[in-house]
């Protein structure tokens, strides 16, 4: 019996894979027709992410020897009061503009949505229309408006008898600032989304909820927030990622200054790795930076997942 | 419910590219910056060879060369023609970036291993970096017979080990500019060597503008605080031949001095002399044009800077103000002190993968050590030479009328031979000088002593660039 099993066994794995290899060579055209991605993504995706996994116990200069490490550039991220200071720096921007960017794109996307918008795709068209211009011309762009003493912003002020607002001289208007930018830059993007999440939620059910009695505004936060909970989640979450991860950003309008105030992290390992042409040292932040997003968005489903 | 678990996955695997993509974004993309335009020159192969060397012997084919576009303007104005004359079979292609660029991808195409240029032209700042990384092409024997005539300081930036990587073109000798008509307002003399009296030293300068401002209500110069590019500090270090770090590669930005500079600086701030303007922003551009009675934009006093600053005033920052700008010294930083510093000036180099270093070399000997041709370029674009040989030419004992009819050029020249090697520049002038203004923008906004600001710079120095 132990004989004929041990006999069977290999015939069993010998079919199994024969099957799978059938079953590649069955399908290999479709294999085929989707290879470009895997291919382009093992080259410059997944390449660049073994590697610098590996830079990161590693200390090197761009050129020359790579000289092993261990985890000597994990013990220095302890110490980094630039990096720490960059991922409060993203905390902060966060809350700055993420409830009001989502809210304003949630708002204005249930508005378009209404059908009581004469013209609603010119308007969509107009609110998205900031998402497709160059950041680094827009950056400029807002540089030359916030300018301290001739922008046009602070002539305004001026004409309206207001005293002038350091827009990028100061730490906290930066930051603002930036803000500013982020939310005119991304806002349609989010309001596109949450438009498409508003059409998947069939009409009857605030129709239903107005006929029983609802006011437009109760028939918003009971009906269609709860529905739309997974785009806002999605969005939320994309925002998070957005803005630790800013850079173009960062770097046409405030450079990450005044004193840091605006150093997000990649701005952070970017000059680390470019600036100090520490290679090692910059991958090793990339990582503990993927780490601690990693957890961020994990608590992020979690508290989503309470509320459910 | 497994549809669920399989959604989240999804999520998750989805999020992790995107961080990783993003860092692996910023690990290999370069900077903002615009697309460079590549402009290709026709070649001059029509022209006929002009000399008396058999063609065969000369460097032919396709050149690369990376550099800003007001560099290739100065060559097409000036001596390029005659490059073509003389090297009718070099086929040149450039490829414009600004100066920052040039280098940082010249640095990733050394890493990469692919796509440098055959030969490119940057600022000192981001060349020494290259210097000490390696991969550039030593040059030394190329340079060798012209090494006494070139200035020894800013071939310094240029060598490693005794061998040299690239070579100096222009030089930024530092020195005061000043408006004659608001010191005369004020009191004053305004003939240079009076002026260069009144701000023998920084503190003399800062009587000088105690004394403007008092009598004129005008600012002495722009020193803006929460941005501050920490460009006078530098001034104060180089002049006494110091800098971010020491000749055993000691990060020094918390040293006794630095604190005292910083405080030094400090002081002009606290006597209110200096506007809050920023450099390099058309507020500042405005103060340095504006006439003396203009109540809006009301202008400043002087402005401590390299002789380069000389041209940006005449062609397009000050041209309203012709006749009303002076040169005099740079303060020293104590009484009898050196009065001259660097700021700026590039050299040309030639990266290891070069693909024509025989036609880069005959480029930059043509171009670049030729004395008669460097005076040309001189003459077009006030870009100071490097090269000493062309300070006994004419052209430098010229008066300027833009300045007054000074004889400005031959003054800059003797400022250029007094410049101290400063610890400014090297391999991590970059982090150095970014962490350095940061201490100065802490402390100008009140929110560190100058000690714990540039403590807390040091500190990110060492961390970041493993120096002790």
């Amino acid at each position: 019996m132990a004989q004929a099993q041990k006999l069977i066994l290999p015939v069993d794995a010998k079919a199994s894979s024969r099957s799978l290899w059938q079953r590649i060579k069955q399908a290999r055209w479709a294999y085929t027709f989707i290879s470009p991605f895997y291919i382009l993504f093992a080259i410059f995706g997944l390449y660049p992410m073994l590697l610098s996994l590996y830079l990161s116990f590693t200390r090197w200069k761009g050129v020359g020897s790579i000289e092993f490490a261990g985890l000597v550039n994990f013990g220095l991220i302890l110490k980094d009061k630039v990096f720490w200071q960059s991922m409060t720096n993203g905390v902060i921007l966060f809350f700055l503009y993420v409830p009001i960017m989502l809210f304003l794109a949630l708002a204005l996307a249930v508005i378009l949505n209404s059908g009581r918008v004469k013209g609603f795709r010119f308007f969509r068209t107009l609110i998205f229309l900031p998402f497709i211009t160059n950041m680094v011309a827009a950056g400029y762009a807002f540089r030359i408006l916030l300018e301290k003493q001739n922008g046009l912003l602070n002539v305004l002020l001026k004409y309206a008898g207001l005293s002038p607002i350091p827009w990028l001289e100061d730490v906290w208007w930066a930051r603002i600032s930036l803000s500013l930018l982020i939310v005119w830059a991304w806002l349609g993007y989010n309001m596109v989304i949450m438009l498409a999440g508003l059409q998947t939620i069939p009409r009857d059910l605030t129709e239903a909820a107005l006929i029983d009695g609802a006011s437009p505004i109760q028939a918003f936060f009971r009906v269609i927030i709860p529905l739309m909970r997974p785009v806002i989640l999605f969005c939320m979450i994309t925002s998070t990622i957005g803005s630790f991860g800013l850079f173009t950003e960062v770097s046409t309008l405030t450079r990450g200054g005044p004193v840091n105030a605006t150093m997000t992290p990649l701005i952070r390992i970017y000059g680390v790795a470019f600036g100090s042409y520490q290679f090692g040292y910059a991958s090793a932040l990339a990582y503990t930076f993927f780490a601690l997003i990693f957890v961020l968005t994990i608590i992020q489903f979690r508290l989503n997942r309470d509320q459910e | 419910m497994k549809n669920k678990v399989f959604h989240k996955l999804l999520v998750i695997l989805m999020l992790a590219s995107m961080v990783l993509s993003a860092c692996g974004g910023a690990a290999t993309e370069a900077p903002v910056v615009t697309e460079a335009p590549v402009i290709t020159e026709a070649p001059a192969a029509t022209l006929a060879p002009a000399t008396e060397a058999p063609v065969a012997d000369k460097p032919s084919g396709k050149l690369v060369i990376w550099a800003q576009q007001a560099n290739q303007d100065v060559w097409e104005k000036t001596v390029l023609p005659g490059f073509k004359t003389e090297y009718p079979d070099i086929e040149i292609e450039f490829v414009n970036n600004p100066p920052a660029e040039v280098a940082n991808q010249v640095g990733l195409a050394i890493q990469g291993g692919t796509g440098v240029p055959d030969l490119a032209v940057t600022e000192y700042r981001s060349i020494t970096a290259l210097v000490e990384l390696g991969g550039l092409m030593d040059m030394t024997s190329l340079i060798e017979p012209y090494q006494a005539d070139l200035n020894a300081t800013m071939l310094g930036y240029c060598t490693k080990d005794g061998k040299i990587y690239c070579a100096p073109w222009d030089i930024g000798p530092v020195v005061t500019f000043y408006r004659r008509d608001i010191f005369e307002a004020a009191g004053l003399a305004s003939d240079p060597d009076s002026v260069s009296e009144m701000v023998a030293t920084y503190e003399d300068y800062l009587a000088t503008c105690n004394t403007i401002k008092e009598k004129t209500g005008l600012n002495c110069f722009a020193l803006n605080k929460a941005n501050n590019l920490g460009t006078m500090l530098e001034n104060m270090l180089w002049q006494q031949g110091l800098g971010f770090y020491d000749a055993e590669g000691n990060v020094t930005i918390d040293a006794p001095y630095a604190v005292d500079a910083v405080k030094k600086i400090g002081s002009f701030w606290e006597a209110d002399v200096v506007s809050d303007t920023l450099e390099w922003t058309d507020p500042w551009y405005a103060e340095l044009n504006a006439a003396i009675d203009n109540k809006d934009t009301p202008p400043v006093a002087t402005i401590v800077i390299a002789a380069w600053m000389g041209n940006f005033l005449k062609t397009w920052i000050a041209a309203d103000q012709a006749g009303n700008w002076g040169v005099a010294s740079m303060p020293a930083y104590e009484a009898g002190g050196v009065r001259a510093s660097n700021q700026g000036g590039s050299a040309y180099f030639i990266p290891e993968g070069s693909q024509n270093p025989d036609a880069a070399k005959a480029f930059i000997e043509y171009i670049n050590l030729n004395t008669e041709n460097q005076v040309a370029q001189f003459v077009y674009s006030d870009y100071f030479p490097a090269n000493k040989a062309t300070y006994t030419d004419p052209f430098f004992e010229e008066p300027d009328p833009y300045f007054g009819d000074q004889v400005t050029r031959a003054f800059f020249a003797d400022v250029a031979e007094n410049i101290p090697y400063g610890y400014i520049y090297g391999q991590y002038a970059v982090t150095m000088s970014n962490n350095a203004a940061k201490a100065l923008q802490n402390y100008a906004l009140g929110t560190m002593s100058a000690e714990e600001a540039l403590t807390e710079a040091a500190d990110a120095v060492r961390l970041e660039t493993g120096l002790p």
